[in-house]
């Protein structure tokens, strides 16, 4: 039984997928410093759509570390 | 500019033909080992070459170049050396079809992806280097000082300045003059991590093989690697943290490959082998004293796999080995090792050496506490060793892991800076090839050993991750082992892995465009100035405004008298064309303007510089009084104190 779940492909795999997901929060939106950098440069405009989301996520981000640190 | 070029050219390929000559008494028997291994003589004869002449005081283009030129002319006439010189140039041809070899080993997929890396990699450095000039703070200090300021002078030594840490020890620094001093301009300074960084992936891809992986599970290993931020960033950031880095992982790769492999199969010279182990361990210490706790590591691995080898054959026939092939050594070979290993120690002790002569400490200015006991007494840092330090800097890195605190940038603020590949599948994988593999458990407890020793010293900083950037290869290199096993998989999990693999590779290559840290702004405004007037001090990321005001007001054929503080940035002072005469101006704080004045004198120069931030405020205050006083100085630009013309 422990080999075969071993041998799974879908173990590793939903061990990285799982990893991927924990590193993605909040660094996916750290990453894309350049993306909200351009907005911000080059079309100002869409920045203001954007402003309330990334408000949303540094308020959910800076919860979950302190979550995190509790 | 032509013949600056021509003598950057012939001194380049002097010393990859000297590499290439040195290289068959140092053979290992795979071919990315003795590549990695050759591209480290070039570093390393030229880093040497480099230090006598800027010890001569013949650091210029023309004596470099045409001594090259000479050399070159010398191989040419005589037969020996002729004959090696056209072996040299026909090499290329098998070097290409067996670079077409490894092309054709690897799978469709990999080959796109690699491909694509390759030339988005190469793009990305290309316009990063020759759009923007160097920006990062201790650069600014003291790195590039010492590089600036060696060109200028066409000497290498130390020159009054307001930083000490011009006296740590400065191999990179030394290499980096390499890049500058030809074309007598910092244009390409920040390329001067490129050796590093080609030699880093060599390496990673060395040791993958030398752990029984395939060519495709080394080149997973080694773009996982030179895709690690940290290190990524790094390269082009003229620090010393890559070269310590890639010493490091080519040490890890001699031993793997010298004692790991079966004995029968081993065409190398293990006996070459230790000796670039130990010319590269020199040459890292000189570079960076912490070389000194990644030691242990490196010695653990090496005990683990003469133990390994003990067990299934005989240790003893590994010193057997190097004594035959000690007494096979002509003259010629035995000569190369003891010049090579003199040469070692010449650059890996010089700085400790020199400042230990000229100030009492070879670690100047760095003093050292041990548990809670100074050592020694210190001008600015203290080394602290201490199990508290040492516990430290454990909830420190695990406070840092995960990257959770702050987006990665160059400095590693609050950040391990290891990116998406290594958290999101390196991990796991490294995990797996733990249990599975045998001589991964025995290189990754070498690499644990480095990490827990460099833990006892690091300083406590937001920033002090940036000493542990090889950290990630053993990850990298788990990854790499891990899809070799997958061979077996379905395909279609094999899909979902290589779809995985690619997003986390895009998303380390997105945050790498600008450094994740460089506003779109800035770089147009540096694409919009000429390049070659691409100073440090117009870039305004850390440098304030009141730099520009040199490059306006002061000629750059008089003395600028200027006076930073400890961690302020002289660098930008000498403009990218290193042409301005500096003179460090000592203000005390009950000094007074006519003394003020007296000083620049005395230093031939009637200019004095002073940034906010960078000079300590009461220096500011003094000066700003004497200005508003009308007394002898007035206040030219922002930060730029000048004598009224009538008191010159």
């Amino acid at each position: 039984m422990i080999n075969k779940l071993w041998n799974s492909p879908w173990l590793w795999l939903s061990l990285m997928l799982l990893a991927t997901l924990w590193y993605a929060w909040p660094q996916l939106f750290y990453s894309l410093f350049i993306v909200y950098d351009a907005l911000e440069t080059y079309f100002p405009a869409g920045l203001e759509w954007v402003q309330p989301l990334l408000h949303i996520i540094e308020n959910l981000r800076a919860g979950s570390l302190w979550w995190i640190k509790q | 500019m032509v013949l600056n070029l021509l003598f950057w050219i012939a001194h380049f390929f002097l010393f990859l033909f000297l590499a290439y000559i040195s290289l068959g008494y140092f053979r290992s028997g795979r071919a990315s080992l003795d590549l990695a291994i050759m591209l480290f003589l070039w570093i390393f004869y030229t880093t040497c070459s480099l230090m006598l002449f800027g010890l001569l005081g013949w650091l210029t283009a023309p004596a470099l170049g045409i001594t090259a030129l000479l050399v070159l002319l010398l191989f040419v006439v005589f037969e020996p050396f002729r004959n090696k010189l056209f072996q040299f140039l026909s090499a290329w041809t098998s070097f290409a079809s067996e670079l077409r070899q490894w092309w054709c080993t690897l799978p469709r997929w990999l080959k796109w992806l690699a491909g694509t890396a390759a030339v988005f990699g190469l793009v990305r450095f290309a316009f990063l280097i020759w759009t923007l000039p160097p920006f990062i703070w201790d650069s600014l200090t003291y790195h590039l000082t010492n590089v600036g300021q060696w060109i200028h002078d066409g000497r290498i030594g130390i020159f009054p300045t307001s930083t000490a840490r011009i006296f740590s020890p400065a191999n990179y620094e030394v290499l980096a003059t390499w890049f500058g001093v030809f074309i007598h301009h910092d244009i390409v300074i920040e390329a001067s991590g490129l050796p590093a960084y080609l030699l880093g992936g060599l390496s990673v891809y060395a040791i993958t093989r030398g752990l029984d992986g395939r060519q495709q599970a080394a080149t997973i290993a080694t773009i996982t690697y030179l895709s690690v931020p940290a290190f990524l960033f790094a390269v082009t950031n003229t620090k010393n943290d890559p070269y310590v880095a890639a010493v490091y992982l080519l040490c890890s790769a001699i031993l793997v490959n010298s004692f790991l492999r079966d004995r029968d199969v081993h065409r190398g010279t293990l006996l070459g082998q230790m000796v670039i182990f130990i010319s590269a361990v020199l040459f890292a210490v000189g570079t960076k004293t912490y070389m000194v706790h990644l030691f242990p590591g490196l010695v653990l691995v090496g005990i683990g796999v003469v133990l390994k080898i003990h067990k299934e054959s005989n240790a003893n026939s590994l010193i057997r080995q190097m004594r035959s092939e000690l007494d096979a050594l002509g003259k010629r070979g035995k000569g190369l090792f003891a010049l090579l290993l003199c040469m070692a120690i010449f650059l890996g002790g010089y700085w400790y050496v020199r400042n230990l002569v000229q100030t009492g400490s070879p670690f100047f200015p760095y003093g050292v506490r041990i548990e809670g006991e100074t050592v020694l007494e210190s001008e600015g840092n203290t080394i602290d060793l201490s199990p508290e330090n040492f516990l430290y800097n454990l909830q420190a890195f695990a406070s840092k892991f995960g990257d959770k605190q702050y987006r990665i940038v160059p400095d590693l603020s609050n950040t391990t800076g290891w990116g998406w590949i290594i958290y999101g599948m390196g991990l796991v994988a490294a995990g797996w090839a733990l249990i599975q593999k045998k001589e991964f458990r025995l290189l990754f407890t070498g690499f644990l050993a480095s990490f827990l020793v460099i833990a006892i010293s690091l300083p406590r900083s937001p920033w002090n991750l940036r000493y542990v950037i090889w950290l990630p290869a053993i990850f990298a290199i788990g990854l790499g082992l891990f899809f070799e096993y997958t061979h077996q998989w379905p395909v279609s999990g094999r899909k979902v892995l290589v779809g995985l693999f690619w997003f986390c590779l895009g998303m380390n290559g997105i945050m790498s465009l600008t450094y994740n840290l460089i506003p779109i702004g800035q770089i147009g405004s540096m694409l919009a100035l000429p390049a070659l007037e691409r100073d440090a001090g117009k870039f305004h990321l850390q440098v304030p405004v009141e730099y520009e005001s040199v490059y306006q007001y002061v000629p750059n054929d008089v003395v600028l008298g200027y006076n930073l503080h400890e961690n302020g940035f002289v660098y930008p002072l000498l403009r990218a064309d290193l042409s301005q005469d500096l003179a460090y101006i000592p203000v005390r704080e009950n000094e007074t303007c006519p003394q003020i004045a007296d000083e620049l004198r005395s230093k031939d120069t009637r200019y004095l510089f002073v940034a906010p931030v960078h000079t300590e405020d009461y220096v500011i205050g003094i000066l700003e009084k004497c200005a508003s006083s009308g007394e002898i100085l007035r206040e030219r630009a922002p930060g730029l104190f000048v004598i009224k013309s009538n008191d010159q």
